[in-house]
């Protein structure tokens, strides 16, 4: 039996599009932890993985496929901040130039608005309840 | 819909408490910076014995915080005092402050250089006087235009401040690749049309100061080529005067009772028009003198201070004109990560490489005076095709005449002194001395420097030998007129033996400091021009065709004394020496690429390098895959429980001060180190930075490394309260985050070449004491200073970090303030080792020279602070050497340093920026010590961090051995620290856990405790509605 899609089911899927962009747009950062890497690519998962048991099976359980994706969305955002820490203190104080961050703020605002529809589709349901 | 929300609310807990957890994990990694700022600790040190008595085994000599700001600011204003050069005077100076008013001309006049931007910017603490120029003449009692004040104050004067980032900078820093030449520099003085009439009139029936400023930074250079970004002006060179300043000094010339030039700036500026200038009536250089300099500066213009200084550089006609500038600046390989491509078998390099960029030393040893001087004996002597037209500044043949302004040690006085050279002792392998008697032949009471240099006996076509070179100097005290002193010039013949990279020893190595058989010459002088007039008066037994470039000279055959040696001498200073660093030398990795400087024919050593491909063995450095793990040996010892701490290696005398630590070898040392855990070990070496990490293991306590040449950089360590906390109230050197002076700056010192100009031993042994002083007062250990590079041209603007062009000079000045400031528990910090001679792409740039350029000119002015081990730890610099980088040079940091030269400190890289090619594994590999910088650079990189790779480290002996090798050296010199402060045999370290990392794990608890309670009525919600 198929299930309805509902509008969860497509702000879902529009987080799980931004947060692929945003681990593409980490590969640019200056600095990178393996362990942000992973937080981000299991949320992405998480969220698709919860798209298909939510179109295939219609099973409620994928209605928990955005909360747990936001909490890992942000999990990988922390670790990331956490190797730029260092380069964002060389910017303030003069050593470096701002333009060596602008690619993980790029990122970092991706990935802001990534988690940012994580949360809100775990308010919905991508299946109805 | 209700369990919607609630699920909603739970993720948005639940992902609090993600940021929560990773803040908990991550903050206590930056746990010092957070507590210096929130004035809280991590952990104490507590004292469990009952009779513990006084553990401050460095105490200072200062009653009070106050106490030891006023000498500094009086040591300040005594360095740039007897740092100031005159070079030109006419009679002119000294001013008659209470008579004689003053205009200051010059837009720059108000806006003064006094330190480098960046690591070494001069800056005054909140609520500390910030010292000025014109704020200086007003102290001193001078009466100042003050209508010229207005204009130069004026708001429509400001638009034409050097002003690239902030104000008072006039160069363009830069911290990235580069691929073009810095272009502009922002020369800062206003069009001559500002200058009402007005104001032109007030000027009337005034004496003229007219400053020229040149500004310094870390992270950027001049280029000869550069435009002035000032509107409307213009320059030949940025090193020559501009349109607006020969303007501006015209005006003076037509306003004035006499006109002094006042030179503000580090980097030998072309000053030949204002020297032949009869309407110029004198010439001050005052360098960057730091916050209280100018004190000094006006203390010589008004006569209450007697000039003493010497020049630390040459100053050239043309500043560019010296064969190392053929070689400076922007080269790529072809097969760089830009624009270039592979070839053949070499790929193209990668950003990541951080290798494109690279510059070859063909100069060879003739760096600063001894080209100048050397082509000059040459000309005199008509050899070596002296005169060819090659490297002159003028249209036809060479001549040192056209080339040279002031000489490297030329200084002037107020009054005339007569010296002479009583005689040398010259022994082989011991330390001789001369004797010098100075007499002031004046009616001014002034001090006198005596400098002796040598010249070795050269054969045409023969090794390279300088035709002279600084032996040693000595400052009088303050002579009366009429009064005489005789001082002693120490000569160690290791300071003039030249190095032969094609000698081979009974041992088999190849490479060897030698002393070759013949005349050698110990002359003395004005200057190293004066000294080597003397030398070729009593060589030729003439004076007839020699030159002089400055009218006071005096030459005398009897200032030179002979000295033969019978029997050529490759032995003595050869012990453990061999080639070590050949593959720096570009001809013998790709033959033909170089044409160096040679004495046998100047008209050589012209051509720039403008291309390289590297080869495949170059590409080996180049690509930073020298090392890599592998499983080997049966390896070392972790963890041990020894029962050591770290204040068990330190000695007392009676009366409990330090009185020394245990030897090198001393085997209690590797039983100390055994005992650091393997974790503990990862963690000291790659996360060394501003603080160094504690090793409770051995009871070290964390403690602080900060910049810089000047004292405590102030963007690192904001005053003297930034390190205390209320828990450290009971220490002596306290100071309370509450007082007028937690927010004093210490960085306040003139920068390295006016202190060098001092030529005095006992000023800057005393700025070391009173540096160790704010290391107390401020709860800091390590100082990354002094900087020892040579100025291998003047176009390095981070010169001003570097004493001078001469590395005896450089390397007396660096020894000194080392051993001074070690006595009184700071450890020192020489940077940047080695070969740091020019900022421009510093980061990974390829530095190729010959060997015995190396080691008779950079690596000397590093020599004898390294192997009398009088500083603590050495910084290692940005660059490679040949195409490996430096930090992970062997063959300079252990053969060389270690093998040679008996160095037992610490090494530690500069920052590290994000490059692979500063990677811990070459650098701990390779001998280069502890990583500046954050682990967090090799996160999510191929390597990984030391703490990724630990159980490969835990397989591979050898380089756990270097680890602990790295270890020991640190310990060893901490140990000799003031961070030993306040540590008995019954101390104990006790974890706190401050209120902010309280607060963090509090914020994951709660938010834990919500996303469970939202989870549980999601639940309920979910089970009512199905």
């Amino acid at each position: 039996m198929k299930a309805k899609k509902s509008v969860g089911f497509f702000v879902l899927a529009a987080a799980a599009v931004v947060s692929v962009i945003s681990i593409i747009l980490y590969g640019s950062a200056m600095n990178k932890a393996t362990s942000a890497y992973g937080f981000m690519i299991a949320a992405a998962v998480v969220a698709c993985a919860a798209l298909v048991l939510g179109a295939v099976s219609g099973n409620k359980l994928a209605n928990w496929g955005g909360a747990l994706a936001a909490v890992l969305m942000m999990a990988g955002l922390g670790w990331s901040l956490t190797v730029m820490v260092d380069a964002i203190g060389y910017v303030i104080s003069g050593l470096y130039q701002f333009s060596l961050l602008q690619s993980y703020i790029t990122f970092a605002v991706c990935g802001g608005i990534a988690w940012l529809l994580f949360l809100v589709s775990s308010f919905m349901s991508v299946v109805k309840e | 819909m209700k369990q919607g929300l609630m699920r909603g609310l739970a993720a948005f807990t639940a992902s609090l408490c993600a940021v929560s957890l990773v803040a908990a994990s991550y903050a206590p990694t930056r746990s010092a910076f957070i507590n210096a700022r929130l004035g809280t600790v991590s952990y104490r040190l507590e004292e469990t014995g009952e009779t513990a008595g006084d553990s401050y085994y460095f105490e200072s000599e200062f009653d009070s915080l106050s106490d030891l700001l006023a000498a500094k600011t009086q040591l300040a204003e005594q360095i740039a005092s007897e740092g100031t050069v005159l070079l030109k005077n006419n009679g002119a100076l000294p001013l008659d402050a209470s008579k004689e008013p003053v205009t200051l001309w010059g837009h720059n006049s108000v806006f003064t250089a006094r330190g480098g931007m960046i690591g070494s910017t001069a800056a005054a603490g909140e609520g500390q006087e910030d010292v000025g120029l014109m704020d200086a003449m007003f102290a001193k009692g001078f009466q100042l235009n003050e209508q010229m004040i207005g204009l130069l104050t004026s708001d429509e004067a400001f638009a034409y401040t050097r002003q690239t980032f902030f104000p008072g900078a006039g160069l363009v820093p830069s911290f990235e690749a580069t691929w073009e030449q810095p272009a502009v520099y922002l020369v800062g003085e206003i069009p001559s049309s500002m200058y009402t009439d007005e104001v032109l009139e007030s000027a009337d029936d005034t004496a003229a100061v007219c400053v020229i400023t040149r500004d310094s930074s870390e992270a950027a250079d001049y280029e000869p080529t550069m435009f002035n970004g000032t509107e409307g002006d213009s320059f030949e060179r940025p090193l020559a005067l501009s349109q607006y300043e020969k303007d501006m000094i015209d005006l003076a010339k037509q306003h004035s009772t006499k006109v002094i030039v006042l030179i503000n700036a580090d980097n030998p500026l072309e000053l030949e028009e204002l020297k032949n200038d009869k309407d110029i009536d004198a010439i001050v250089w005052a360098g960057e003198p730091g916050v209280y300099g100018f004190l000094g500066v006006a203390d010589v213009l008004s006569g209450a201070a007697n000039p003493s200084g010497h020049l630390p550089d040459t100053y050239a006609v043309n500043s560019a004109s010296a064969p190392a500038m053929q070689n400076f600046g922007l080269f790529v390989y072809s097969n760089n990560s830009n624009d270039g491509s592979a070839s053949g078998d070499v790929a193209q390099l990668t950003t990541d490489n951080k290798g494109d960029w690279y510059v070859v030393e063909t100069e060879g040893i003739y760096q600063g005076y001894k080209y100048y001087e050397t082509r000059y004996e040459d000309e005199i002597l008509g050899q070596g095709n002296a005169a060819a037209s090659d490297g002159s500044s003028g249209d036809g043949a060479w001549s040192y005449a056209n080339e040279v302004s002031y000489p490297f040690g030329y200084g002037a006085s107020y009054t005339t002194f007569e010296q002479k050279l009583d005689s040398v002792d010259v022994k082989v392998g011991e330390i001789g001395s001369a004797k010098v008697t100075v007499k002031n032949t004046g009616d001014v009471a002034g001090k006198s420097v005596a400098e002796l240099y040598v010249q070795t006996p050269y054969t045409e076509g023969g090794l390279e030998k300088a035709s002279v070179q600084l032996v040693g100097f000595a400052k009088t005290s303050e002579l009366e007129p009429g009064a005489s002193e005789t001082v002693t010039i120490e000569i160690d013949p290791a300071l003039f033996a030249s190095y032969d990279e094609t000698v081979k020893k009974t041992d088999g190595s190849i490479g060897a400091w030698v002393l070759e058989a013949g005349d050698y010459y110990f002359a003395i002088g004005n200057g190293v021009h004066n000294a080597l007039n003397n030398i070729l008066a009593k060589k030729t037994g003439s004076t007839d065709k020699l030159i002089s470039v400055n009218e006071d000279e005096q030459i005398s055959a009897d200032n030179a004394i002979l000295w033969n040696l019978a029997t050529g001498d490759f032995d003595t200073y050869s012990v453990n020496v061999m080639n070590a660093i050949q593959n720096a030398d570009i001809n013998k990795l790709i033959p033909g690429t170089a044409e160096y400087t040679t004495r046998a024919d100047w008209s050589k050593g012209w051509k720039t390098v403008e291309s390289i491909t590297p080869t495949a063995d170059m590409m080996v450095g180049l690509t930073n895959s020298t090392y890599s793990l592998s499983e080997n040996g049966d390896g070392v010892t972790w963890g041990a429980d020894n029962g050591l701490m770290m204040v068990n290696m330190m000695q007392t005398d009676e009366n409990g001060n330090f009185s020394g630590v245990l030897d090198f070898d001393d085997p209690t040392w590797d039983q100390l180190v055994q005992q650091i855990t393997l974790d503990e070990a990862i963690h000291f070496i790659e996360w060394a930075a501003d603080d160094i990490e504690n090793i409770d293991s051995v009871l070290l306590p964390r403690t602080y490394m900060n910049d810089g040449p000047l004292g405590f950089a102030y963007d690192q360590v904001a005053g003297y309260g930034t390190r205390w906390t209320s828990s450290d109230s009971g220490n002596p050197f306290y100071v309370d985050s509450k007082s007028d002076e937690a927010k004093y700056s210490m960085a306040t010192m003139p920068t390295e070449p006016v202190v060098a100009a001092t030529w005095n031993i006992d000023l800057i042994r005393r700025e070391a004491e009173l540096y160790a002083e704010d290391a107390l007062h401020a709860k800091e250990t390590i100082c990354i200073a002094p900087g020892a590079n040579l100025h291998r041209t003047p176009y390095c603007a981070r010169n001003h970090e570097y004493y001078s062009e001469d590395p005896v000079l450089t390397s007396l000045m660096a020894t000194n303030f080392c051993e001074a400031a070690s006595a009184k528990g700071m450890v020192t910090q020489v940077k940047h080792f080695a070969f740091n001679h020019q900022e421009l792409n510093r980061s990974g740039i390829s530095t190729f020279m010959t060997e015995q350029a190396a080691r008779e000119n950079e690596l000397r002015c590093f020599q004898k602070v390294m192997s009398t081990n009088a500083t603590g730890t050495i910084m290692t610099a940005f660059n490679r050497i040949g195409t490996t980088y430096v930090g992970a040079y062997s063959g300079v940091l252990e053969q060389i340093a270690r093998n040679e030269w008996g160095y037992k400190g610490g090494y530690v890289t500069d920052m590290v920026n994000g490059s692979m090619y500063m990677n811990w594994l070459d650098t701990v590999y390779g001998g280069g010590g502890t990583m500046l910088g954050s682990a967090a650079n090799w996160q999510g990189t191929k390597l990984g961090t030391m703490e990724d790779a630990k159980d490969e480290i835990a397989k591979d002996t050898a380089f756990q051995q270097q680890m602990q090798y790295t270890l020991k050296t640190w310990l060893y010199s901490i140990a000799k620290s003031n961070a030993m402060n306040g540590i008995s045999n019954t101390t104990k370290i006790v974890k706190v856990t401050p209120w902010w990392l309280g607060a963090i794990y509090a914020a994951a608890g709660v938010t834990a405790v919500l996303t469970a309670l939202f989870l549980f009525l999601g639940y309920k919600a979910g089970r009512k509605a199905s």
